[in-house]
């Protein structure tokens, strides 16, 4: 069964109210996770497989167990790719399971809908950047030159 | 070692700031460097008193002598994002900026740090507005100070943040409400911490903007310091202290976080708008744009925006109009 992790050095979130905001240090890219999206970072944060997560998500949701587990599975996997979450070989321990607890105490299931992330671009040019390569006999890098007003 | 020769060579020149309740002593190697990096800062000047929490050594080889070598990046953990080349661990910080062409660093343990430029004429104008900024950010975000890309007003009851992406308007309206009277902390960087209260505290008291609004700011025009050099390339620089010394204050409580926008609607106008939005709004571009840490800024932010009531300001066409809308935000209610 497949587990993740992130990588803290790169990845940085933060909940707010019922979104949770991802950012990548690496890209400039942030993401938005709403609704079940929110609730599946979690999860799979807190170590569980998507197998785990589709049989909890049953205290909160109604649907099928192995369909959620796919939709989890899906998730994971566009998580994975946009590098905020890396796959690891077993959970870490010991497992944080308030979340397990926060869906158990749901008074009335609700449909579940597909989980979305929203990725957000547009300040990657403050991030990426050609790193220094060019040193002068001092080994400080060349001095960058800004155009200036001529007339 | 370097800063000693180049002190001496130059003459030393000591100054004490007040930053965020933290002393810091500068000390410069010649009158160089500070030129290109008091004037933004000297507001915050006080009589020396106590042992500083940190002292910064500042020279360039070109006017003082002192020439650095680079440290051995390829020994080093380093970092590379943008311009800048860091590494940080919990007691050294290096940072070369490709921008500015200036090298800085700190030691916790000694609470000493430098900044180095090979030549002072090199530091662009937008590192005169805001110096050290990167220096500072990863040096106060241990006191959980933390450097935020916004502007911020206030009267006697308490501060606006006035946040969002760059070109919305924030400096414009800072420059406003000075104008009218609010104090100014900042137009394009500003200090935050959540100690005991969400808190605004001033760092510069410069002040950049753009050429076509300049004439909606008749009062400042006077400070430009340079003119013959605003164009698509350069903003039109100014200082405000200490001509309006008055009116430039160190701190004050957060009252409320307001994102200015342009709009089509001719008449400014204020509306609620969700702290989530806010939150994305405001927390990634500090992020990227600083050197402190990531999850403490964004756990900061969090802390913040549940803390504070949240805007929008539609700017419409009436600039004059924005200051008085402010106004309303900080003003005690009836009774």
């Amino acid at each position: 069964m497949p587990h993740y992790t992130t990588d803290t050095s790169k990845i940085a979130f933060e909940s707010f109210e019922t979104e949770v905001v991802l950012v990548n240090l690496d890209t400039g890219h942030y993401y938005v996770l709403g609704g079940t999206a929110g609730v599946l970072w979690r999860l799979l944060l807190a170590g569980f497989s998507p197998d785990e997560i589709g049989e909890a998500l049953t205290k909160r949701y109604n649907g099928a167990a192995d369909e959620m587990a796919a939709a989890a599975q899906a998730f994971a996997d566009e998580l994975v790719q946009d590098a905020l979450l890396v796959p690891v070989e077993e959970a870490g321990s010991p497992r944080d399971s308030s979340i397990l607890a926060e869906l158990a105490g749901t008074t009335a299931k609700v449909a579940f809908e597909p989980p979305s992330m929203f990725k957000y671009t547009e300040m990657e040019n403050l991030i990426q950047m050609d790193p220094i390569r060019e040193v002068d006999e001092t080994g400080w890098p060349k001095r960058q030159r800004f155009p200036e007003k001529t007339n | 070692m370097q800063f000693r020769q180049a002190s001496h060579q130059a003459g030393g020149i000591d100054r004490h700031l007040n930053i965020a309740d933290s002393p810091i002593q500068l000390r410069f190697a010649g009158s160089a460097m500070m030129a290109k990096l008091f004037p933004a800062l000297s507001h915050l000047e006080t009589p020396s008193n106590g042992i500083p929490t940190l002292t910064i050594h500042l020279w360039d080889e070109a006017s003082a002598g002192g020439m650095l070598f680079p440290p051995p990046w390829d020994e080093l953990p380093y970092v590379e994002r943008a311009q800048i080349r860091r590494y940080l661990d919990d007691r050294f910080f290096l940072a070369y900026d490709r921008n500015t062409t200036v090298f800085v660093g700190f030691d916790r343990a000694q609470a000493l740090a430098f900044y180095w430029s090979r030549d002072a004429a090199w530091i662009p104008y937008f590192e005169t507005a805001a110096p050290m900024r990167h220096l500072l950010q990863a040096w106060l975000n241990f006191n959980g100070v933390f450097v935020c890309h916004g502007a911020a007003i206030g009267l006697e009851s308490g501060a606006i943040l006035l946040a969002g992406r760059g070109g919305m308007g924030k400096s414009t309206t800072s420059l406003l409400s000075l104008q009218d009277d609010f104090y100014f902390l900042g137009d394009d960087f500003v200090l935050l911490s959540n100690t005991h209260a969400p808190t605004v505290h001033s760092l510069y008291s410069s002040a950049k903007l753009n050429a076509d609004v300049v004439s909606w700011l008749p009062d400042v025009q006077p400070l430009i310091t340079n003119r013959e050099k605003i164009g698509p390339w350069e903003k039109a620089l100014l200082f405000l202290y200490p001509t309006y010394q008055e009116r430039l204050i160190e701190q004050l409580p957060i009252r409320a976080i307001v994102i200015p926008q342009p709009s089509e609607d001719p008449t400014p106008s204020l509306a609620a708008m969700g702290g989530a939005t806010v939150f994305r709004l405001l927390a990634p571009d500090t992020v990227f744009r600083g050197q402190g840490d990531a999850q403490r800024t964004l756990n900061l932010y969090r802390e913040l925006i549940q803390q504070v009531p949240t805007y929008r300001l539609n700017l419409g066409a009436v600039p004059a109009a924005v200051p008085g809308l402010l106004r309303s935000l900080l003003s005690p209610e009836p009774a």
